[in-house]
């Protein structure tokens, strides 16, 4: 009697263990239709959202239980006797997670000791359940396939999921360099426990990344740290190897609670230096905004990535992050996803104004399981408010947090204005790719979508952004008649605005719904004529700001003069 | 054949006896001279959420279908403010009806029970003409809920009515077989959730003193419909404050077993509209709900309730005739009782 969050991959599809792949797919497709969402059964059984969920984590399980690597993980992680599925999986890279790619990336730039890291990092996945050797045997065996690692976000999320959570955090990436890759990832991990891979990790990164490893680790304090250590370690590197191979960089920030939502904080600012391009600067500002403990660390992610993308030359940046306990952490993977988005659409829609708000193919999925219940919108909210932190240095008045559509994911399109399409908090959301990354729990970003990505994106952002507010300024509402400070707003000077803008009166009184007479009144001083105080003063107001004035100084200026004027009469 | 055949089959029955519902526990300590043989072996709740769904009809039938296997069958037509199960035995109008017992308090039970012309299967007809049938009052219902209890019958089978008002909810959840009949249509199957909610919800409550939940299931019965809480929650909550009490909760929650029937299947799909229910239901509240199979869609059932005749003595080999001696055969098998040769 447990929610399906909580349910294994084998419960969530009901099949055995044992089952062949065959089975799994059959149990996967009548489920799917069992679920659908015109289904009878679930008519009126849950709200919508949940069936979407569970049919969210139904393609995830299958997904893994599909993947005989990430199988083989997935069973470890339970507890199953390792068991070798069928070897060869030619599933293409589709989730890959954060972690992993940054191990890639770090593969790459640091290419050694392939094999001996191969094996620390087999270990290094397995966390929960120590089986060694087998796995690393495994995996060694397996280099030249696709490396599943399991990210750091899969452990953390493994307490609360009961322990097979495994999934979420899993991914698996097609690196061009096949060995060195899969063991990085691992690698990653694993230097939670073994301390030399971290260091070589760290080594290889640069001093950079050392950093950014040292502070987060300090920073968080749970059980969890050697995971968001990792993470961080990998999110350092990124820009490195980004720059280096162009490789593809995913900085995976893990905060466990709200303290390490400082921590992803404060790894993204130390990030922000290294990568020393165009960018770096916004990051840094988008850094500050955050308030709520939540939104920071969304914001935090967000600024994380900022940086990456500058930097990394054609790499895409896919932070995710993970908040282990709060919901949030997940908000801020999708805030994180939407940056990116930004800094790419910006990119491609090149100065026009708007593109700020758009949001890119990645998908950020979010919900670990454990948060799963979350409701979406909670996310959704989160994300909007990291989106619009972050893309308030640029530009301040194109920010604006998309109403959260529930089910949507993302929508690129670059040369769209404002961006309506907020992050789905929705962990099916496929990515731009069609890879789906359903992946909740904190994983899966798309990495081959935005090729283009460039410094220039950087700089086209800010550009954009620029254009943007030159826009607005530009496109004022006409000039207003120099209005002293002090101004005494009588009816003359009330008209006198009033057709500067080249309104009617009978357009302001449609407008306000102020009676027309009433306006005439106003316009010629007729006090006596006019209503009560209590009743002019709100007049007055509307007026004014229907006139883009004061409303506050026109109604104490007008009232003055009609107090004075009735009064000495 | 009683006294053997009860020995075995008494223990299952005890235990959702030993449940505690305070329904069950008055009769537990019932009169003295009402031993455990004078009750129900087993009382079969027939109810859906929804109208015109066929619930008198599978009653009718599986009453039929249980006393031609050589079972003592109390039909009673709990639907207060519609009863027609009468009629679907073609009765016609009975001369005492439960208003009877219930308004006038001469009565007893024995005495508003009427053959029904299928031997071993025996009626007692819903209220009649009372303006206020349908409006059961606690004592009423609580009288005739404990008497219902010490009936003497194999099977008690109660034909509910539409609706999940509490007088409905509390004799569905007194049942040892909670029988909801679907349509497999989304008004029929959302009434079925609901009703199935409701139930739940109510033996919750009614658990609750019990186990200090009060509070608890009365915020869960309150929410909106759309965000109810589920079991998981108030299971989960009640195992913060009392682990063990949690646990008891749990078993005797999910000793509670639905068992559905789909009735008017037309497609071959929608016979398996019954095991998406039960599985979609298990995958969401953790619950398990048995499919007890599916009722085709029959002209000869609608014809045999033109002519006011069991389906099952009218046509025997229809297929929805066919379809409901499964099913009671399937409860039958549940309660391990074999079915006996001779009556």
């Amino acid at each position: 009697m447990k929610p399906f969050a909580q349910q294994t991959y084998y419960e969530l599809l009901e099949v055995p263990v044992t089952a062949q792949m065959e089975e799994i797919h059959a149990a996967y497709s009548r489920l799917m239709e069992l679920y659908a969402p015109d289904s009878i059964a679930v008519y009126a059984l849950v709200d919508a959202d949940q069936v979407d969920a569970l049919r969210a984590r139904m393609t995830e399980a299958m997904e893994i239980l599909t993947d005989a690597d990430l199988r083989v993980e997935y069973d470890k992680d339970l507890g199953l006797p390792a068991r070798k599925v069928a070897e060869a999986v030619t599933a293409p890279a589709k989730d890959s997670g954060p972690v992993q790619r940054a191990a890639e990336a770090l593969a790459s730039a640091v290419e050694s000791s392939a094999s001996s890291s191969a094996s620390e990092a087999g270990k290094g996945t397995e966390e929960p359940e120590p089986e060694l050797s087998g796995p690393a045997a495994f995996r060694a065996s397996f280099v030249s396939g696709y490396s599943l690692s399991y990210v750091t976000s899969s452990l953390q999320s493994a307490p609360f999921g009961g322990g097979f959570v495994g999934m979420p955090a899993a991914g698996r990436v097609d690196v061009g360099s096949s060995p060195a890759r899969g063991e990085s990832a691992p690698a990653n991990v694993a230097e939670a426990r073994t301390a030399e891979s971290v260091v070589a990790q760290s080594s290889a990164a640069g001093s950079a990344s050392v950093e950014t490893s040292a502070d987060s680790s300090s920073a968080t304090s749970s059980a969890v740290v050697p995971a968001s250590a990792a993470a961080e370690a990998s999110n350092s590197e990124a820009p490195d190897t980004a720059s280096a191979t162009s490789a593809q960089s995913v900085p995976g920030v893990e905060a466990p609670t709200s303290a390490s939502a400082v921590t992803a904080q404060a790894a993204s600012s130390t990030e922000a230096p290294d990568s020393a391009s165009v960018v770096t600067a916004q990051a840094a500002s988008s850094t500050e905004a955050p308030d709520s403990a939540s939104s920071v660390a969304a914001q935090a992610a967000s600024s994380t990535e900022a940086p990456d993308t500058a930097s990394a030359t054609s790499a895409q940046p896919v932070p995710s992050v993970e908040a282990a306990i709060s919901a949030s952490a997940v908000a801020a993977q999708a805030a994180s996803s939407t940056e990116g988005a930004s800094t790419s659409t910006a990119e491609s829609a090149g100065a026009s104004a708007e593109a700020q708000g758009t949001e890119v193919p990645a998908s950020p999925i979010a919900s670990t399981p454990a948060a799963a219940e979350e409701p979406p919108v909670d996310e959704a909210s989160v994300a909007s408010n990291a989106q619009d932190a972050s893309s308030q240095p640029v530009a301040p008045v194109s920010a604006e947090p998309p109403a959260p559509e529930p089910a949507t994911s993302i929508v690129v399109t670059p040369t769209t204005g404002r961006s309506t399409g907020t992050s789905r908090s929705m962990p099916s959301t496929a990515s731009g790719t069609g890879a789906s990354a359903q992946t909740r729990g904190g994983s899966g970003r798309q990495l081959g979508e935005a090729q283009v990505l460039s410094q220039d994106s950087a700089i086209a952002t800010a550009e954009a952004a620029l254009a943007q507010v030159s826009a607005r300024v530009r496109d004022v509402r006409p000039r207003l008649p120099d209005i002293p400070a002090d101004a005494e707003f009588n009816g003359e000077l009330l008209r006198r605005v009033r057709e500067t803008r080249g309104f009617t009166l009978h357009q302001v009184a449609d407008r306000t719904r102020i009676s027309l007479r009433h306006l005439e009144n106003v316009e010629a001083d007729r006090y006596t004529l006019l209503p009560p105080p209590v009743y002019l003063r709100g007049i007055l107001m509307n007026l004014a700001r229907e006139l883009g004035l004061d409303p506050l100084q026109v109604s104490r200026s007008y009232l003055g003069l009609a107090s004075e004027k009735s009064g000495k009469k | 054949m009683r006294p053997p055949m009860s020995k075995p089959s008494r223990a299952p029955l005890a235990d959702a006896r030993a449940l505690g519902t305070p329904t069950s526990e008055p009769v537990q300590s019932g009169p003295p001279g009402l031993g455990r043989r004078a009750r129900p072996r087993r009382i079969i709740a027939v109810g859906g959420g929804k109208g015109g769904i066929g619930k008198s009809m599978v009653s009718a039938n599986l009453g039929v279908a249980l006393a031609q296997s050589g079972l003592n069958v109390l039909l009673v037509d709990a639907d207060l403010g519609g009863a027609n199960l009468h009629t679907c035995l073609g009765v016609g109008q009975p001369e005492a009806t439960l208003s009877d017992f219930l308004r006038r308090n001469k009565a007893r039970l024995e005495d508003v029970i009427v053959p029904t012309g299928v031997p071993r299967l025996s009626l007692i007809a819903g209220a009649q003409d009372a303006l206020d049938a349908a409006n059961l009052k606690y004592a009423q219902k609580q009288k005739l809920l404990k008497t219902l209890l010490g009936a003497q019958a194999d099977y008690l089978i109660l034909d509910l009515g539409a609706g999940t008002s509490f007088n409905t909810i509390d004799f569905f959840i007194m049942a040892d077989h909670g029988l909801l009949v679907v349509l497999p249509e989304p008004t029929s199957v959302e009434n079925a959730y609901r009703f199935a909610k409701a139930a739940f919800f109510r033996r919750l409550q009614q658990m609750e003193a019990e186990y200090g939940i009060g509070d608890l299931v009365d915020s869960a019965l309150t929410t909106r419909e759309g965000s109810l809480r589920t079991l998981h929650d108030v299971l989960e909550q009640v195992r913060r404050k009392d682990p063990v009490g949690a646990e008891r909760l749990e078993r005797e929650l999910a000793a509670f077993r639905i068992r559905l029937v789909v009735n008017q299947a037309r497609t071959d799909a929608d016979l398996n509209v019954g095991t998406a229910v039960a599985s979609a239901w298990k995958k969401f509240f953790g619950i398990d709900m048995d499919d007890l199979g599916a009722i085709r869609y029959d002209d000869e059932a609608w014809r045999a309730v033109r002519k006011r005749r069991p389906v099952l003595i009218e046509r025997p080999d229809s297929p929805a005739a066919l379809a409901i001696q499964r099913i009671a055969s399937r409860l039958l098998a549940i309660d391990g009782t074999p079915i006996p040769a001779t009556p």
